[in-house]
């Protein structure tokens, strides 16, 4: 209660301390001009603190974290003290062993198989086999089409990202289209599934490589469009370059599309 | 007369509790800003299991500095390798940014299917305060994104509702791919264990695209001061974050970001000088 009732004195104090300028105010008669100058030297200073405060703040906050951890290591990284440290050149010995053991591990990595790598946003390819780039060209990728058939009929034509496998590779394939090739043509979907107007012979060019889902790496009758998005997920390539990846790759091979 | 110094002597009172104010304010300020820090460190040592080498200050102290600077050299790279052979385990897109070779690629399963090259960057000043070899732990395990937003897309998708019939499918065939590479690419990684990656396009965008550039910026700093004010209603110390931004080639930034997928994988490797 006593601490309560000194603070509240000094509060007292402090108040009477502004009363007290107040009204002992003969200077402020005398000159004037204070009044304008006294509220401007308040904002100039404390702006100016204000700096000071924060750069001195950021000034010593290296220094108080040094000191912490000159003093009380454990308390900034728990594990500090406790280690055992080998010599200087004993330290740089193991290091160096360590990073080349590590350099074998990552190298290993690297893929003496051949794969193609298809990039969707400059729509071209880049085919290796045995770790050197044999080919590389223009192609075309899905084109971000949503296709909006109303209700829950909706289809994005995205080319699917990631790692994937050839699945399987045939030869004069034929297009098997399905429903949103009609719909997107403003034709009436066929009601079975294996309807002959559903076959199309010759679109998908000499060879076509089944990467998964529905999804194709194939030829195409509009070699003009190649380097641009425009396919409805599956990959389309130039006649040549498709001849060199369906013989390079195989069942099993490698595809990276990103 | 007797209201003008009324008035001073309000102004002066007014002055007085600011004053105060950012004294308390700056007071609480360096004494919680340190000790957050050493929470992060803290964090990072427990949770790492990585045995790359740490030396005591002692050790630190007593060594030549170019055998110091030789061991963060080896200590860094290890930590880098680290980092990228844990990515191996999943399957997908990775993004390895390293800053001491000033190259940035996408990585699957070790192999390196794009990479540009970073035309400059600025790290935090946080990472030079730091002990480098308490760093290099940190950077042994690949950070994840956690959020992302960019001045371009993810996906350029392109509306279209399906023809009632053959005539209105023709007038439909002639409708051109989205055609975005006039945008100016601006994008920032939010990682976990508090980092941000800040990417930028080299090229000084176009007149006409700059006003996507300041919605860019305008909502990258929306993010900041929610964050912020996040904090002071929960009475929580402002977390220091550390940033690092990076120039690229417009083409690189935009395939980078296209290319990434959600929850990925990313390795960094500071410049150790």
């Amino acid at each position: 209660m006593e601490y309560i009732s000194n603070i509240k004195l000094w509060l007292l104090n402090l108040s009477g301390f502004f009363k007290g300028k107040e009204e002992s105010g003969s200077v402020e008669r005398t000159f004037p001009g204070k009044a304008v100058l006294m509220p401007v030297l308040v904002y100039v200073s404390v702006p100016v603190i204000f700096y000071l405060l924060w750069i001195s703040m950021f000034t010593a906050l290296p220094f108080m974290q040094e000191a912490v951890v000159k003093f009380k290591p454990s308390l900034a990284y728990p594990e500090f003290a406790s280690q055992t440290n080998p010599g200087p050149s004993e330290l740089l010995f193991l290091q160096e062993n360590r990073v080349k053991k590590l350099d074998k591990i990552y190298a290993r990595f690297s893929n003496r198989q051949p794969y193609l790598i298809v990039n969707t946003s400059d729509n071209t390819f880049n085919l290796f086999n045995n770790g050197k780039l044999v080919r590389e060209g223009l192609c075309s990728t899905g084109s971000f089409v949503l296709l909006d058939a109303g209700g829950e009929q909706k289809w994005m034509f995205e080319t699917p990202k990631g790692m994937m496998r050839i699945q399987g590779k045939t030869e004069s394939p034929v297009w098997r289209k399905p429903d949103w090739a009609f719909i997107e043509e403003g034709l009436p979907v066929p009601k079975h599934a294996n309807s002959y107007e559903r076959y199309e012979y010759g679109v998908l060019g000499d060879y076509a490589l089944s990467i998964g889902n529905g999804y194709l790496i194939h030829g195409t009758l509009y070699q003009r469009l190649l380097g641009m998005p425009v396919t409805h997920g599956c990959v389309r390539l130039g006649d040549e370059d498709l001849e060199q990846v369906f013989q390079t790759l195989r069942v099993g091979s490698k595809v990276y599309i990103f | 007369m007797t209201g003008t110094r009324k008035d001073l002597v309000w102004i002066k009172r007014i002055a007085f509790v600011i004053a105060l104010g950012l004294l308390a304010y700056f007071i609480t300020m360096t004494i919680v800003i340190p000790v957050y820090r050493f929470k992060i460190e803290a964090k990072v040592t427990s949770t790492n299991d990585k045995n790359i080498f740490r030396p005591d200050l002692t050790w630190q102290i007593t060594v030549s500095d170019s055998i110091k600077q030789r061991a963060i050299d080896l200590v860094f790279s290890e930590s880098f390798l680290l980092s990228q052979i844990e990515m191996t385990k999943g399957d997908s897109i990775s993004l390895t940014v390293n800053l001491q070779d000033s190259i940035i690629a996408l990585v699957v399963q070790g192999l390196t299917i794009y990479s540009a090259k970073v035309e400059d960057f600025t790290i935090s000043h946080a990472f030079a305060k730091t002990d480098p070899f308490v760093l290099a732990q940190w950077l042994a395990t690949p950070f994840v994104v956690d959020t992302h937003f960019a001045s371009i897309p993810k996906a350029p998708v392109l509306y279209k509702k399906a023809p009632k019939d053959t005539i209105e499918a023709l007038s439909q065939v002639e409708m051109d791919p989205l055609n975005d590479e006039i945008d100016p690419v601006y994008f920032r990684l939010e990682l976990d264990r508090k980092l941000i990656l800040n990417f930028n396009q080299n090229e000084t965008p176009e007149k006409e695209s700059m006003r996507q550039v300041k919605i860019y910026q305008r909502r990258m700093r929306k993010i900041e001061r929610n964050e912020i004010l996040g904090h002071l209603s929960r009475f929580s110390p402002i977390e220091f974050v550390p940033e690092i931004h990076i120039s690229l080639d417009k083409k690189a930034a935009r395939v980078i970001y296209r290319a990434i997928p959600e929850k990925a994988f990313v390795a960094v490797q500071l410049p150790t000088e």
